[in-house]
């Protein structure tokens, strides 16, 4: 089967630590598997090789949370046919954040255990959180503690920087190890002509259901109109893979026979944020006239032809947690107007607003229209500031870029990643200057709360505030599209772009 | 010839310098090409980025990041990409260069099989029909770069798949040889064009030289006037801009590489600029620096064979 990895020349790295794009993360899904993993279509977390999912009620959760307990599935190994046991998990979690390895990820996912901040940043002495913050109590248990209760962490543990390397194969500084990785996913690597192509067989010792594919050869695409014309040109088994079917072509795809387009939600949202210390948005009723003037069906439908969802939502639509009942601050003109004239009667006396977008892709369209509609509904003129996207990232954590457009893509499917760490007092990204007391108590609630039930109501309260009082207005939430030739049966992609390792073992290839 | 090549490798010190140099400085200076905020993405938080940046040596002053830089050139040692974490860009451009050298051969054999031929048909077709109609060709090959063409055969691509028509592959190149065909010719049409012309050019000047009218008169078949008077004297001067039209193919094999998704060392120049991956970027430079160089050197030797009245000093 010819499986592209679409929009790179080559994928960034191989090693279950490091990646932080979709495109290394396809082709390590393929060949590393982890403790837990997800469902393809709910995106909750199950049992990947541990033997069930770690919960209060099964006692593998304790110490009011900060105590997680693994137990691994008997019989397991590697490519290689090593066994696989808790020493190697302990060991593959603790190389992740080893400072040579230079990882940009594993905090982000691994940073809620006992001592992964020291370990990453090699201070107070730190060299290693095996013993301590990870356990390894016999060969089959691990016990993972954390520096304190955070109820997204086995979300964060399906990421690979949790996957299971082989001690006698993961290199800490020759990065040419991954050239012959061992892994235990469902598929081990067979070759990789950097650059160009890999190919990946069956692995022999794989635990789950067998695969019917013999062979997997993953050619890599930068350019996602060549691999949507070598689709066409039947080159290809499926294109979508790492990047997803462009506004461009989506139209064609549409059209072509047998259903070949297939399409769901992706974990990311796309938004302008308006900055709460700089005039006009330091005044709630101002960004709330921002949001009802933004019309979002528009710009899903005209501008970008139907490629995106529009959504008034934070938490995208896909995720655990998502709040189909949030009441969004939907396209309303006269409201809109209404909200700005009661707090600057004369429009012409807004002070000056400049929208900085990532000039990338269809931003610079959609900013466009968004000047467009603020004229038109509020009567303002707004000031386009296109910026390279990296720029834009590193200038808005300056938190004094007045109005700008971005997107946050889901590190892990928590409404956690998506509330607690864009708007709390202290977040990182909370480069608004969101400020809300009530939404940190009730974030700061929810990360703890072990009822899943319970959490999720809490986090949708706070998505219902931070949506009222316009930390972000969200406009449109990108689609998960990708083409699969008629001959193709039961492959399917989660909304995170990944294929779970479960999947395989129900996709075919007729005759053709 | 020691005090030659001696010089010639003085002079190539100073161009990897140089371009390395600019290079390095382009990088440096330009707006917005921090590689640390490209490698954090949407987790650039200023803790992250300071840790990070001073793992990759970033903190340190430009001249210790450039000093190191040629200190480790001096071992052939190019670096660490920071797109790909550990890779070294040695072990990321050797096989690049294989592959560019694959297609920049074979075009200019097939530019050079085609375009040379032309250009004597044409001079001794001269103002015929024959003439104007071949050069008409190569004028409009030489004149429409391969980023005009390219889309051209992406658009006969889309009309062929339509109708349901056999076509040649729109990308990739390892595959198999169909995958070549198209690459190679397209990379070859521009040089076939160039050479066409000068070969008309020169080929025309020595059928005017006086041995050619000695060699006529004395009354040698016109097949030998032809190949062993004027050709071979013709060839000199077409010598001399082959090194240079090399060069010429390695820049038209940076737009091919991209648009035919073709692992060479062009490809991954482009790449390198889009993922702010200075190392890489600099390896392909000092790669394609040297290769040129190194040619011109080889068309020098060649140079003296074809003509003994010319020795190398």
């Amino acid at each position: 089967m010819t499986l592209p990895n679409v929009g790179v020349s080559e994928i960034s790295t191989f090693d279950p630590a490091l990646p932080s794009d979709l495109n290394s993360a396809e082709a390590i899904q393929l060949t590393f598997s982890g403790l837990v993993g997800l469902d393809p279509k709910t995106l909750n977390v199950v049992a990947d090789m541990a033997q069930d999912v770690p919960s209060v009620a099964n006692g593998e959760i304790t110490n009011n949370g900060s105590t997680y307990t693994f137990k691994l599935k008997p019989g397991l190994k590697f490519s290689d046919g090593n066994p696989v046991t808790a020493s190697d998990f302990a060991f593959s979690i603790d190389r992740s954040l080893d400072p040579r390895l230079k990882s940009n990820v594993a905090t982000v996912y691994l940073g809620a255990i006992k001592g992964a901040m020291d370990r990453y940043a090699g201070t107070n002495g730190v060299t290693s959180i095996i013993g301590t913050g990870v356990v390894v109590v016999d060969p089959s248990t691990l016990q993972i503690n954390l520096a304190q209760p955070v109820a997204y962490f086995l979300e964060a543990m399906t990421y690979s920087t949790s996957f299971a390397v082989e001690q006698s194969n993961a290199s800490f500084t020759n990065a040419k190890w991954t050239d012959n990785a061992v892994g235990t996913g469902p598929f081990m690597l067979k070759e990789w002509v950097h650059s160009d192509h890999m190919t990946f067989v069956p692995n022999p010792y794989w635990y789950g259901a067998k695969s019917k594919i013999t062979q997997i050869t993953m050619p890599f695409i930068k350019d996602t109109e060549v691999a949507y014309k070598s689709y066409k040109a039947k080159e290809l088994d499926m294109d979508g893979l790492g990047a997803t079917i462009t506004s461009a072509d989506y139209a064609d795809a549409k059209a072509l026979p047998n259903h070949q387009l297939q399409e769901g939600p992706y974990l990311e949202t796309n938004y302008v944020s308006p900055n709460w210390n700089i005039a006009p948005f330091n005044n709630q009723a101002v960004r709330q006239a921002f949001a009802y003037a933004t019309d979002r069906d528009t710009i899903a439908k005209t501008v970008l032809k139907d490629s995106v969802y529009s959504t008034d939502h934070i938490v995208p639509n896909g995720m655990p947690g998502y709040f189909a009942g949030l009441q969004g601050l939907a396209f309303n003109p006269t409201k809109a107007k209404q909200l700005l004239t009661s707090v600057y009667p004369d429009p012409t006396k807004v002070p000056a607003i400049t929208l900085t977008y990532p000039d990338v892709g269809d931003n610079k369209a959609v900013a466009l229209e968004l000047q467009s509609e603020y004229t038109q509904y509020l009567g303002v003129t707004i000031q386009l500031n296109g910026e390279d996207f990296n720029k834009l990232v590193n200038d808005v954590y300056g938190n004094n870029i007045q109005f700008y457009m971005l997107a946050w893509i889901a590190d892990y499917p928590d409404p956690q990643d998506w509330l607690s760490l864009q708007f709390t007092k202290n977040a990182p990204n909370n480069t608004m200057n969101f400020n809300d007391p009530n939404f940190d108590a009730l974030t700061n609630k929810a990360d703890v709360e072990q009822n899943q039930a319970t959490r999720f109501t809490e986090y949708n309260q706070a998505e219902e505030l931070a949506v009222d009082e316009v930390a972000w207005i969200p406009f449109s939430q990108n689609k998960n599209t990708y083409v699969v030739q008629p001959w193709v049966s039961g492959f399917t992609v989660d909304a995170g772009g990944l294929i779970p390792d479960s999947v395989w073992a129900n996709v075919y290839v007729t005759q053709h | 010839m020691l005090r030659f090549f001696l010089r010639r490798l003085i002079g190539l010190l100073f161009v990897v310098i140089g371009v390395t140099f600019v290079t390095y400085a382009m990088g440096y200076l330009a707006p917005n090409q921090d590689p640390i905020a490209a490698l954090l993405g949407q987790h650039n938080t200023p803790q992250a980025y300071a840790t990070l940046k001073h793992e990759y040596g970033l903190d340190k002053p430009w001249y210790i990041q450039y000093g190191t830089f040629l200190l480790n050139l001096a071992h052939g040692n190019l670096g660490l990409s920071y797109r790909y974490p550990g890779q070294s860009v040695n072990d990321f451009i050797g096989p690049a260069i294989a592959i560019s050298i694959q297609l920049g051969l074979s075009a200019l054999i097939l530019a050079l099989v085609l375009g040379i031929p032309s250009g004597i048909i044409a001079a001794l077709r001269a103002n015929t029909w024959v003439d104007t109609s071949l050069m008409s060709v190569m004028l409009f090959f030489y004149a429409v770069p391969a980023f005009v063409i390219i889309p051209f055969y992406q658009v006969l691509i889309d009309i062929l798949v339509a109708n349901n028509l056999p076509t040649l592959p729109v990308q990739g190149w390892s595959e198999g040889l169909t995958y070549k065909i198209v690459p190679v010719v397209i990379l070859a049409l521009t040089s076939m064009g160039y050479f066409a012309r000068i070969s008309r050019t020169v080929m025309l000047e020595v059928l005017r030289q006086d041995y050619v009218r000695t060699a006529r008169s004395k009354g040698l078949s016109e097949r030998r006037v032809i190949y062993l008077h004027a050709f071979r004297n013709a060839l000199l001067p077409l010598l001399s801009v082959i090194g240079p039209s090399l060069a010429f193919l390695v820049s038209g094999a940076f737009v091919i590489e991209d648009l035919f998704n073709i692992p060479g060392v062009g490809g991954a120049a482009i790449q390198a600029v889009a993922n702010r991956d200075w190392p890489v970027l600099q390896g392909t430079v000092v790669v394609l620096a040297v290769a040129v160089v190194i040619m011109n050197i080889v068309v020098d030797i060649l140079y003296s064979v074809a003509d003994p009245r010319i020795r190398i000093q």
